[in-house]
């Protein structure tokens, strides 16, 4: 149609009411869906982007957006996240590897904390592995997390994206083994 | 706005005058002339017409100026550390220090800062700065962590009995025990010198650290063994000539160690580095300098639009048939006229991608101006 069909003219006129309602669908979906289904975002006119539609990411930029809250992930899925990277790291079955989750430790100068997954590598040194959310790279997931991250001299964090985990956890688990020198060790 | 140095970089004409041969030799210097006296030449010039610093005016590169991030960042680290005379990474003043500095990221985006400024000085970087800093404030997140890591790695010695001089190296005198970063080492009768990363003196041991933010290279283990060569001839840091005990590459994921030469070993490669050193110069010594035109290095070489040699039919062929990249291919055209408000109409005098003669359209991208070009 030349010139549009004025979709993008009349959402402008709406205002905010529009981002309000889509907030509302983001948030309340009827199936309590993973990421998306037919009851809150999929069509048969989106199909094509069905594997790119992620509602918690959708609603955590429309909360900021509108509220200015930050945009954070549900500790129930950042937890089930964080399994799935452990899993798959444990899978990889890497000699002298030694993984271990929801690993209290303590440094120094810093606050207690629990590492996600706490990592061992052959030559006895330790990673802490946490996640962070696809819109706040390199904001751990784990308040706990943030100033070791950026203070702790002595033990490296190595954040990897929820969203890559999810969607994309070879590469994820890829990354992490090159950065603990563990990669080609499979 | 645009400036007159901006305009005349889009000129290739060669230096007023040839560089003449370093005083003292180092690693990189010697690994340049060796793969082309006339690429070095190129690159060491003096241009007064297009910047007021040495050398040909750098292009934005985002891997190298990412090792120089992880490297500069790793640097500011490691002499805050010995500045405040950390004992180990694992002491709270680790902690404390980290802190006084902002935190790892702020010390990465504060040195990214600075390599935007340098760049912002080059007339041939500054039409790419937006993309620069876009690409490099992308890269935060994997530079903290790479920074992070490899720190991580560093030992520092354990507290010594010893009077312990952990300091940042800037007087040429004797060393002593203690850990020292980025110490320029300088063996004058040889006529080399070098820049450790770090290098840490003990009593019976003498470690040096290198930093490599690439893949591991032979060239990093010569260059390592050639800076404990240094060590043991300088005569200002290292009256006792002292050797170097353990030599250590310290790649982003893993530490790697080089064997440390002993003292014939070393003998040997002193007579080896004056001899290469020498056949250098001479090289360099001819003006203009010979060029070895070669795919794996002009590929990458970026002074080769004034280079002579780069552009005539052989090496074209040569390139055509041993080059890897088919993408891009540079050409050389001369514009026959105006085609429209930024194109030109103009036929291919050269290039390995297509034949000599054929026409080409040429098109301006974004605000370039190349009026009376």
């Amino acid at each position: 149609m030349p010139g549009g069909a004025g979709f993008a003219q009349r959402v402008g006129r709406l205002g905010l009411v529009v981002f309000q309602d889509a907030l509302r669908i983001l948030e309340n979906c009827p199936e309590k869906c993973d990421r998306s289904c037919y009851r809150c975002l999929r069509s048969y006119k989106n199909k094509f982007e069905h594997d790119l539609l992620d509602r918690h990411v959708g609603a955590s930029l429309l909360r900021y957006a509108l509220h200015g809250t930050p945009p954070a992930l549900g500790t129930t899925r950042v937890e089930y996240s964080t399994d799935l990277l452990f899993n798959d790291l444990e899978r990889q079955g890497i000699d002298g590897l030694v993984l271990e989750r929801n690993q209290p430790f303590s440094i120094p100068g810093l606050t207690d904390a629990i590492a996600p997954i706490l990592v061992t590598n052959g030559s006895g040194r330790q990673f802490i592995v946490g996640l962070y959310g696809p819109l706040t790279p390199d904001e751990p997931c784990d308040e706990a997390l943030r100033d070791l991250k950026e203070f702790g001299a002595n033990i490296p964090v190595i954040l990897e994206d929820e969203l890559v985990v999810r969607r994309n956890l070879p590469t994820a688990t890829a990354r992490l083994l090159e950065l603990i020198g563990a990669a080609g060790k499979q | 706005m645009e400036t007159n140095a901006d305009s005349a970089i889009w000129l290739a004409t060669p230096p007023a005058s040839w560089p003449t041969a370093p005083a003292q030799m180092t690693v990189t210097t010697l690994s340049q002339i060796e793969s082309c006296p006339r690429q070095w030449a190129l690159s060491a010039a003096d241009y007064p017409e297009l910047w007021n610093e040495r050398g040909y005016p750098p292009r934005f590169h985002l891997s190298a100026l990412v090792g120089t991030v992880v490297h500069l960042a790793l640097e500011t680290i490691t002499r805050a550390l010995i500045r405040a005379r950390c004992p180990s990474l694992q002491d709270a003043t680790a902690i404390q220090v980290m802190k006084d500095l902002g935190g790892f990221t702020k010390v990465v985006n504060d040195i990214i800062d600075r390599a935007l400024a340098d760049l912002a000085s080059s007339p041939r970087a500054r039409r790419s700065l937006e993309f620069a800093t876009r690409s490099l404030r992308a890269k935060v997140p994997e530079l903290r962590t790479r920074v992070h890591t490899m720190l991580c790695r560093v030992r520092l010695p354990p507290p010594s009995p010893y009077p312990a001089a952990r300091c940042v190296h800037t007087e040429r005198r004797p060393l002593t025990t203690g850990v020292f970063s980025e110490v320029d080492l300088r063996a004058k009768q040889l006529g080399w010198k070098g820049r450790a990363d770090l290098l840490v003196l003990s009593p019976d041991e003498c470690e040096i650290i290198d930093f490599k933010t690439g893949a591991p290279d032979d060239r990093h283990r010569f260059q390592i063994q050639v800076y404990a060569l240094l060590w043991s001839r300088d005569a200002d840091l290292n009256p006792d000539r002292k050797r170097a005990t353990r030599l250590v590459l310290a790649y982003d994921s893993s530490d790697v160690e080089v064997h440390a030469p002993n003292d014939s070993e070393l003998e040997v490669l002193e007579t080896h580095l004056g001899t290469r050193r020498d056949a250098a110069y001479l090289a360099v010594s001819q003006h203009p300098p010979q060029a070895r035109p070669q795919p794996d290095s002009c590929q990458y070489c970026s002074v080769r639009h004034l280079c002579g040699e780069y552009w005539t039919p052989e090496t074209q062929r040569q390139m055509a048939q041993d080059c890897d990249e088919q993408r891009f291919v540079d050409v050389e055209v001369t514009i026959t006229g105006l085609r429209g408000p930024s194109s030109w109409d103009g036929r291919v005098e050269l290039s390995r991608g297509t034949a000599t003669g054929k026409a080409a359209v040429i098109r301006k991208h974004g605000n370039l101006n190349l009026a009376g070009r």
